[in-house]
């Protein structure tokens, strides 16, 4: 069972999150459909998972009441801070990939991001990193571009 | 003879390739352990985009059970589950190999595996063309007390909190409604954006939620075992055989029904086979202990249950499960409207696909059992060789649906809410269904107000009857208390 700190962020969280949902379904009933008969729409749809939302999060903030105090971290959950670090800086990789693509096009950032990911995953020998690499690269740009032809950003060298 | 055509048409090169890959793919996600077939299919159906809606569906249902056969290979050599629907072969098979018996474990779990899959392939052929014929005089109203049934009852059996599967279920309704609102053209959630008034995209949202946070979820995990023993001799004999047979054909037999409800999830059925097995059996005390038996039911419902999750997604549209919910999807994105009328419109697309599922399940035989020791090899490729390419293929994935880069923002922010949903156990799968649903269940339960008022669903008893059996479905595990371990079938 979670503590009373994780129930209480969640429920917070869920209950902005759910007032949100309720603002934007009040904020469409101002809104006239141009449906005749659609009784629901557009707002009042809303609403209703608005107030689902709500009754939801009610029910889940309950165990506030139930939920043991903090816990002690045990001394494993420490160790696993270099994992955590780990995600951190996969989804860090995935977000500069993604930058990366906008602005030196899919074929220059590829190779890029995977030298990057297989060293936040620790693929600790350069060499195998860089064949693993050159292989991926290659594999994608003849699958997608390619067999798929999916068009990706050029980037600014191309222009 | 709507079967004959499909069998004609299967064996198409094309065809029998996406359905020998589908196997291929399906069996190392299966013995791959932390990459289930959800998150295979979800890397999967952006890349199933490019082909023609038959081979995509061959391929992603060739996933769906070849993972349900590979999943026993590393439960029985590493007692590593391959996917969830094996844990409780583990119980059983592990304890075989270290009698030295691994070679009777895994053919048992084959060969168990393919009399479930083609019995369950028959059963699909049989029941599947009735039900979508009397689901043709559904109306809206019908359709939505449908839908709410296929929503409330996964929402139900969400690892076990009704309440986080609530909200995660609802939490997907609202993100289905980002965007346009389908019938007065109002903009919802867009806060200005031109992007997000075009509405979410599932492709992103579901490559996220299940393939980027389960990769992320990996990263703090990490398996390193590897089989180095000998398999033994493959076929068991005498009673041995005839017991593992017979638990097959139980196990079958168990999974074909259930398989059909949504809600009821494959590990489930398996550890209610193991239960029973069990307990029938005059040598319980075998069982834990390298019972045959044991394999053999809980590979053979699992399979059982696999292959009719296809008759309620084929003949009602409707999945009973975020795999299903995946493939509901890649026919949504082929413009195939999911449902009864597949079957009167699109007969050599359906027939061609349960024709696949014959011919999967025999490639799956051959590939299962003279190349098990390939297979055990592949299950230790280390997470760090695996994950950048399953990363890589998940960027491009997100981004070949619309060629937009706001899609691939909103698949990593959709992996990052999923990896921190599955910290802090929250279920994935009712958020995915919710936001697959959504815009059907708001479309019919909009055109059945519209059309009869609020009570409408009284007035209709079969629209009623959905409603009823879905708020007592859902009632059902408040009652029990009755947890199953949380997976990706869930």
């Amino acid at each position: 069972m979670e503590d009373r700190r994780t129930t209480f962020i969640e429920s917070i969280t869920l209950f902005i999150m759910s007032f949100g949902v309720l603002f934007e379904g009040i904020r469409l009933t101002r809104i006239v459909s141009n449906v005749t008969q659609d009784i629901m729409g557009p707002g009042t749809y809303i609403i209703a998972l608005g107030a689902l939302f709500m009754l939801g999060t009610l029910l889940h903030s309950t165990r506030l009441v139930s939920a043991p105090p903090l816990k002690e971290r045990p001394a494993e959950e420490s160790d696993n801070k270099g994992a955590g670090l780990t995600v951190l800086a996969i989804v860090a990789t995935l977000a500069f990939y993604t930058v990366c693509i906008q602005i030196l096009g899919y074929l220059i950032a590829t190779p890029i991001f995977f030298l990057l990911i297989f060293w936040v995953v620790r693929v600790e020998s350069w060499r195998k990193n860089v064949t693993l690499t050159v292989i991926l690269s290659a594999a994608y740009y003849l699958v997608f571009v390619y067999y798929c032809s999916v068009i990706f950003p050029r980037g600014i060298f191309y222009r | 003879m709507d079967l004959l055509n499909g069998m004609i048409y299967i064996f198409h090169p094309m065809n029998l390739f996406y359905c020998f890959l589908g196997g291929v793919l399906g069996t190392l996600v299966g013995v791959l352990p932390g990459l289930g077939p959800v998150s295979a299919l979800s890397i999967l159906l952006p890349i199933s985009m490019y082909l023609d809606p038959t081979g995509a569906i061959i391929m992603l249902g060739g996933i769906y059970y070849g993972a349900q056969y590979g999943g026993s290979t590393t439960s029985i050599l590493v007692n590593v589950p391959g996917e969830v629907t094996s844990i409780a072969t583990t119980f059983d098979g592990y304890a075989m190999t270290k009698k030295g018996r691994a070679g009777e474990a895994l053919w048992i779990a084959a060969v168990g595996s393919f009399i479930a899959g083609t019995l369950g392939c028959v059963v699909v052929s049989l029941v599947g063309p009735g039900i979508a014929k009397y689901a043709l005089k559904f109306g809206p109203a019908e359709n939505a007390g449908l839908l709410f049934f296929a929503l409330t009852t996964l929402v139900s059996l969400s690892g076990g909190s009704i309440i986080k599967g609530f909200i995660a279920g609802i939490g997907g309704l609202v993100l289905a409604s980002v965007g346009t609102d389908p019938m007065s053209a109002t903009n919802r959630f867009t806060f200005g954006s031109t992007g997000l008034s075009r509405g979410l995209e599932i492709a992103p949202i579901i490559v996220g939620l299940f393939g980027i946070a389960e990769m992320l979820s990996g990263a703090e995990e990490g398996i390193g075992k590897i089989y180095e023993g000998t398999l033994g001799k493959m076929m068991p004999r005498g009673k041995e055989l005839a017991r593992g047979l017979w638990a097959s054909l139980r196990g079958t037999l168990l999974g074909l029904p259930l398989g059909f409800f949504p809600g009821v999830s494959g590990v489930m059925v398996t550890f209610l086979a193991y239960d029973i097995e069990k307990k029938i059996s005059k040598t319980p005390e075998r069982f834990g202990h390298g019972a045959i038996e044991g394999v053999a039911s809980v590979e053979a419902s699992n399979n059982a249950v696999a292959q009719t999750n296809f008759i309620p997604l084929l003949s009602l549209g409707i999945p009973v499960g975020p795999s299903m919910a995946i493939i509901l999807a890649t026919l949504m994105i082929h413009g195939l409207q999911p449902g009864p009328l597949l079957f009167v419109q699109q007969k050599q697309f359906v027939w061609t696909v349960i024709a696949s599922m014959y011919i999967g399940n025999v490639m799956l035989l051959v590939l299962n059992l003279p190349l098990v020791g390939l297979w055990a090899r592949i299950s230790t490729i280390p997470y760090k060789y695996l994950a950048p390419a399953i990363f890589g293929l998940c960027v491009v994935g997100a981004y070949s649906g619309r060629s937009t880069m706001m899609d691939v923002w909103i698949a990593i922010g959709a992996g990052v809410l999923g990896y921190f949903m599955k910290k802090a156990r929250w279920p994935i799968a009712p958020l995915a269904l919710g936001f697959v649903l959504g815009p059907m269940l708001e479309l019919s339960v909009r055109q059945s107000v519209a059309s009869g008022g609020l009570t409408i669903f009284f007035a209709r008893p079969v629209a009623l009857a959905f409603i009823v059996i879905a708020v007592l479905v859902s009632l059902v595990p408040l009652m029990t208390k009755k947890k199953v371990p949380m997976g990706e079938n869930e």
